[in-house]
C-alpha cells in the first residue's frame, strides 16, 4: 500500500513541475492549448495526493508500523478513528495534509478563475503550482511520511494525548488550511501583476472570494483552537499570546484588513497598490507562522520538535517575499488609483485607519513574538514577552479598532458631512452610556473593562440601528416585520452579512472583556464528602475513581453542583496520567450558560484522599462560541452573490472586444 | 429595545463572583500570572500544570503571607532563574526597548494614516474614461 | 494488483496533460472575454456606479445620510453611470432602455423629479 502512496507522490512532484512552468508559458504566450495542459494536469495533483493521504491513513488504521511515521505517531492503543487526527499530528503528516488540502482548494479556485478571469488564470495557475512543488519536495526529500523502517517494531509510541480530543479533528485542518489557503487571493494578486493587468480592478472580485474564504478558514481555525485549549488545557484559558498562537493571528490580522479594503477598491478603485501590499503581507506572515509551527527559534507548546525544517520555511518565506516585492516595484506604474479620497469622513478613510491599525497590532505581536531572540543576541540575557505585554499593549489597540468598527459602517462612501455623523451616534452613544450606567450599578469599575463594554456598545449600537430603520421603512410600506428584516438583508447581502460578523466579532470582544477582566479563581484542597462555595456555586467533592488503561490511568472525580440552594448536575472532571509520554492531561468539567461558566479542573489526587482542586466562574465565556457559528453563518451570507440584480450593459457596436493596450 | 435588556442582563454575569475570595488571594493569582515556569516554556506558573509550577505557586503564596510586596516577590525569583521567568520584560535596559517601539509604531502609524488621507484627497487623478 | 494501481496513477496525468495539445481545435470554438478588456472594465465601472446609487439610496432610507450630502452623492454616481454611457456610445433607443433599467432598479420607492441621468448622458 505505502509504494502507491509513494508513486502518487513521486508523479504529483514530476506533475506540479510541469504544471508550474506551463502555466507561465501559457500565460505569456497566450496559449490556450498550453494553459489547458496546464490546468489538467493541476487537476490531477488532489487525486494523486489523495491516494498518498489515503494509504497513510489506511497504514495508520491498519496499525502498519513498518511506516515510520506510523509508528512514532499511534500505538495499537489508540482507537482507529484517530488515525485522522494522527495522520496530522507530526510534522511529516501534517505538511502531506497542507499539500492534500491545498492542492483540492487551489483546483477548486483555479475552476473558478478559469471562467472568471482567463487570462490572468494561467499565471495563478503557475504561482499556485509553485507554492504547491515547494510542500511536494519537502515531502519527497526532507520529511517524506511514507517512509519505511528497516526493522518493524512490535508497538508504536502513540499520539500525543494532549490531541486526543474532538476539537482536535477540526482544528488543525481549519488552521492548517487557512494559513496555506492565503496563497490563493497572493497567487491572484501576483499572477495580476504579472500579467500587468492591475490597472483595472479585474482582480477585485476574486481576491475579494478567495480572501473571505481564506479568512473564514483562518478564524475557524482559531476560535476553534481557543476552544480546545479551554476545555482540555486545563488552565481555564483559551489565548495565552503563544508565540503559535500569535503567528497565525498575524496572517488573519493582515487578511482581516485586505477583506476590507478591497472592498474600497472594488467600489471606488482606490487602494490598488495597498491591497497588493496587504495580500504579501498576508502571505509572508503565514509563511512566518509555518516556519515558527516547524520548530523556528521561539519555544512555544505547539510546535513541532524539529529544528533544521523551520529554516527551510524561512528561506522560501524570504525568497517569496522578495521576489513578491521585485515583482510589485517592476509593475508599480499599473496601480494608480482611479478615483479621488474625496473626504477624511467617509467610510474610505475609517478603512484606510482601520487597516493600519490591522497592521500595527500585527507588527507589535510580531515584536513581542521575535523580541526575545533579540535581547538574547544583543545582551545575553534571555527575556520573556508573554500574555501580560500582549494584553497591555494589544489590549487598548483592539478596543481602538472595535471602535473603528463601529463608526465605519455608519458612514457612507465618498463623504458625509459632520453634523450627519453626530446624528448617527447619538443612538449608540446613548446605548453606551446605558451600559456603563449599569455596570456601575452592578459594581463593575474596572476601567478598562467599561470601556470594552462602552465600545461594544457603540458598535453595536450602530447595527441594531440601521437593522432597526432599515425594518421600519419597510414596516411602513406593508411588510410584516420578521419578512421585512429578512428582505433588508436580502436586499444588500454583502453588507448586511457584513454586519452579522461584525455582530459575532462584538460577541467575541464582549465575552473575551467580561472573561479576562472578571474571572474569580480558587485553587481549593478537599477531601472526599467536603463542599465548598465561590460565587452563587456551592460544589460538593463525592469521590474520585480510578481506571486502567493500557496507555493511561484515568481518575475521575465526581461532583455534585448546587446554585443557590438549587441542585443543578453531576459534574465529572478528570485527568489522564500517560506513563509513556509523562504527561497527564486534564479535561475540566463545565458548567455553562449564558452568563458565566462554572469551570472545575483536578489539578492533583493526592495519596491521603485529599485532593486538589482549580475552580474558576467565567463570565460571558460561552459568547465566544457562539459567535463563531454565527460568524460563518454572515461570511457565507455576505459571499452569497444574487445575481438577478445586475443590470447588464449591452455589448456596444464600435467597441472591439480585445486585451488592453 | 428587547437587545439591549438582553445586553445589559448579560452584564450580571461579571458581577456578584466576587464575595468568597480575598484580595491576599487575588495577589496570589495575578503574581502567579506574571511569573513564567521556567520548565515549561511560555506558560506562565498560573497555566503549568507541572510539578515545578504546583511548587513555586506554594513559593508565591507563603511569601505573600510573610507579607512580601510584589516588587520583592518578582525579585526573588528573578534572582533564582533570571529575568526569564518574568512574564513581561522589566521597564528598564533593554527591556525598555521592548516597551516603547509599539509606542513609536503606534505615532507612526498615526502619521502615516494622516499623510496618506491628505495625499489622496489631494491628488487629482481625472477620472475621464479612456 | 499494487504493481497495476500504481502504474495507472503515474500514468493517468500524463494522458491529462498531452490530450489538449495534441487535439485539434474547432474553429468556432468560443474565446473568453478578456477581463482586461476595455468593455470590461467599463462594465466594472458600470456596476460599480449603480451600487453606489443603490447604496445611496438604502443610506437614506435608514436615515444616514443628510439631505445635501444625498444629493452629493446621488449626483456623483450618476456622473459616473453616465460616463459608462457616454463611452460605449450606444443608440438613443438603447440608452433609454438602460435607464429605464436603472430607475425600476434603484430608485423603486423613490420618486424622482429631475432626470438627472437622461440629462447627463446626453451632454
Amino acid at each position: 500500500m505505502v509504494e502507491i502512496g509513494q508513486i502518487s507522490l513521486i508523479t504529483s512532484f514530476i506533475v506540479v513541475t510541469y504544471t508550474s512552468i506551463i502555466g507561465f508559458a501559457g500565460g505569456i504566450l497566450n496559449g490556450r492549448d498550453l494553459a489547458q495542459s496546464a490546468r489538467w494536469g493541476f487537476y490531477s495533483i488532489p487525486i494523486l495526493l489523495i491516494v498518498a493521504t489515503i494509504t497513510l491513513i489506511y497504514s495508520f488504521v491498519t496499525n502498519d508500523f513498518s511506516v515510520k511515521y506510523v509508528a512514532e505517531n499511534s500505538n495499537l492503543a489508540m482507537p482507529s478513528a484517530y488515525a485522522w487526527v494522527a495522520f496530522y499530528s507530526g510534522n511529516e503528516g501534517s505538511l502531506l495534509y497542507i499539500a492534500a488540502a491545498f492542492s483540492i482548494m487551489s483546483s477548486l479556485s483555479v475552476l473558478i478563475l478559469n471562467k472568471k478571469l482567463p487570462y490572468t488564470a494561467p499565471y495563478a495557475l503557475g504561482v499556485m503550482s509553485l507554492v504547491l512543488m515547494f510542500f511536494i519536495a519537502v515531502l519527497l526529500f526532507l520529511a517524506n511520511p511514507l517512509e519505511q523502517l528497516p526493522i518493524v517494531p512490535d508497538d508504536g509510541k502513540g499520539i500525543n494525548p494532549l490531541l486526543i480530543h474532538f476539537g482536535m479533528f477540526i482544528h488543525p485542518p481549519f488552521q492548517m488550511l487557512g494559513l496555506i489557503s492565503v496563497a490563493i487571493p497572493f497567487s491572484v494578486c501576483i499572477a495580476t501583476l504579472l500579467s500587468g493587468r492591475g490597472s483595472r480592478d479585474e482582480w477585485v472580485d476574486q481576491g475579494r472570494l478567495w480572501g473571505m474564504i481564506s479568512w473564514l478558514l483562518l478564524t475557524i481555525g482559531l476560535i476553534l483552537g481557543g476552544w480546545w485549549a479551554y476545555t482540555i488545557l486545563g488552565w481555564g484559558g483559551y489565548w495565552a499570546w503563544d508565540p503559535v498562537e500569535n503567528s497565525a493571528l498575524m496572517p488573519w490580522l493582515a487578511m482581516t484588513a485586505f477583506v476590507h479594503s478591497i472592498m474600497v477598491q472594488k467600489r471606488r478603485g482606490l487602494f490598488r497598490m495597498w491591497n497588493m501590499i496587504l495580500i504579501i503581507t498576508a502571505f509572508t506572515m503565514a509563511q512566518l507562522g509555518m516556519f515558527i509551527n516547524r520548530g523556528g527559534p521561539v519555544p512555544s507548546v505547539h510546535s513541532f520538535a524539529e529544528s533544521t525544517m523551520g529554516w527551510v520555511f524561512l528561506g522560501v518565506m524570504a525568497v517569496t517575499l522578495f521576489l513578491s516585492i521585485i515583482i510589485f516595484v517592476f509593475r508599480f506604474d499599473t496601480l494608480k488609483s482611479r478615483g479621488v479620497l474625496e473626504s477624511p469622513i467617509s467610510r474610505e478613510a475609517v478603512f484606510l485607519s482601520q487597516n493600519a491599525l490591522f497592521l500595527l497590532i500585527a507588527f507589535v505581536t510580531l515584536w513581542g513574538t521575535i523580541f526575545p531572540i533579540f535581547s538574547e543576541t544583543f545582551d545575553e540575557t534571555t527575556m520573556t514577552i508573554g500574555q501580560p505585554f500582549f494584553n497591555k499593549v494589544n489590549g487598548p489597540l483592539m478596543l481602538l479598532l472595535i471602535f473603528l468598527m463601529g463608526i465605519g459602517p455608519l458612514l457612507p462612501w465618498r463623504k458625509a458631512s459632520l453634523a450627519s455623523v453626530l446624528k448617527m451616534l447619538t443612538f449608540p452613544l446613548i446605548l453606551s452610556a446605558l451600559i456603563i450606567l449599569v455596570c456601575l450599578i452592578l459594581g463593575l469599575t474596572k476601567i478598562w473593562a467599561i470601556f470594552g463594554f462602552f465600545t461594544c456598545g457603540i458598535a453595536l449600537g450602530g447595527i441594531l440601528q440601521e437593522w432597526f430603520r432599515g425594518t421600519k421603512s419597510r414596516v411602513k410600506r406593508g411588510d410584516k416585520i420578521i419578512l421585512s428584516f429578512i428582505r433588508l438583508i436580502n436586499s444588500n447581502r454583502p453588507r448586511y452579512g457584513g454586519y452579522i460578523v461584525h455582530v459575532s466579532i462584538i460577541m467575541l470582544a464582549m465575552g473575551i472583556t467580561a472573561s479576562s477582566f472578571y474571572d474569580v479563581q480558587k485553587d481549593v484542597v478537599m477531601t472526599v464528602g467536603e463542599s465548598h462555595s465561590i460565587g452563587n456555586y456551592t460544589f460538593k467533592y463525592l469521590g474520585v475513581s480510578e481506571e486502567i488503561f493500557p496507555d493511561r490511568v484515568e481518575e475521575t472525580a465526581k461532583f455534585e453542583l448546587w446554585s443557590k440552594g438549587e441542585f443543578i448536575e453531576y459534574l465529572y472532571p478528570y485527568r489522564a496520567f500517560y506513563p509513556e509520554f509523562r504527561l497527564s492531561a486534564t479535561r475540566g468539567a463545565i458548567h455553562s450558560n449564558l452568563l458565566r461558566d462554572f469551570y472545575l479542573v483536578p489539578s492533583d489526587f493526592k495519596e491521603d484522599g485529599q485532593a486538589i482542586f482549580r475552580v474558576l466562574i467565567n463570565p460571558m465565556v460561552s459568547w465566544m462560541w457562539i459567535s463563531g457559528p454565527i460568524l460563518i453563518f454572515g461570511t457565507i451570507l455576505s459571499l452569497s452573490v444574487r445575481r438577478s440584480k445586475k443590470i447588464k450593459l449591452p455589448i456596444a457596436n464600435n467597441l472591439f472586444v480585445s486585451r488592453s493596450s | 429595545m428587547s437587545y439591549i435588556f438582553l445586553l445589559v442582563f448579560f452584564l450580571i454575569g461579571c458581577s456578584e463572583n466576587f464575595q468568597d475570595i480575598e484580595p491576599q488571594e487575588l495577589r496570589v493569582i495575578s503574581l502567579n500570572k506574571e511569573i513564567m515556569c521556567p520548565v515549561c516554556p511560555g506558560e506562565s506558573i498560573d497555566q503549568s500544570q507541572n510539578d515545578l509550577a504546583v511548587q513555586m505557586r506554594f513559593i508565591v503564596s507563603k511569601l505573600v503571607d510573610e507579607g512580601k510586596s510584589d516588587e520583592e516577590i518578582k525579585e526573588y525569583f528573578v534572582q533564582r532563574y533570571g529575568e526569564v521567568v518574568l512574564m513581561e520584560p522589566s521597564r528598564n535596559g533593554l527591556g525598555l526597548i521592548a516597551w516603547t517601539v509599539p509606542w513609536i509604531a503606534f505615532i507612526f502609524t498615526i502619521f502615516m494614516v494622516v499623510f496618506f488621507i491628505r495625499k489622496m484627497s489631494s491628488t487629482n487623478h481625472s477620472r475621464e474614461v479612456e | 494488483m499494487v504493481v497495476l494501481i500504481s502504474l495507472i496513477l503515474s500514468i493517468f496525468p500524463f494522458v491529462l496533460i498531452i490530450f489538449p495539445l495534441i487535439r485539434k481545435y474547432s474553429v468556432s470554438e468560443f474565446i473568453p472575454q478578456d477581463e482586461s478588456s476595455l468593455f470590461s472594465d467599463l462594465e466594472r465601472r458600470w456596476d460599480s456606479a449603480i451600487e453606489g446609487l443603490r447604496s445611496t439610496e438604502l443610506e437614506r432610507m435608514v436615515g444616514n445620510l443628510h439631505d445635501q450630502d444625498y444629493d452629493w452623492l446621488k449626483n456623483i454616481h450618476i456622473y459616473e453611470a453616465a460616463l459608462v454611457l457616454k463611452a460605449l456610445d450606444l443608440s438613443e433607443i438603447e440608452q433609454n432602455q438602460l435607464i429605464d433599467e436603472v430607475r425600476n432598479e434603484v430608485f423603486r420607492s423613490v420618486l424622482i423629479t429631475q432626470d438627472k441621468l437622461y440629462l447627463k448622458a446626453k451632454e
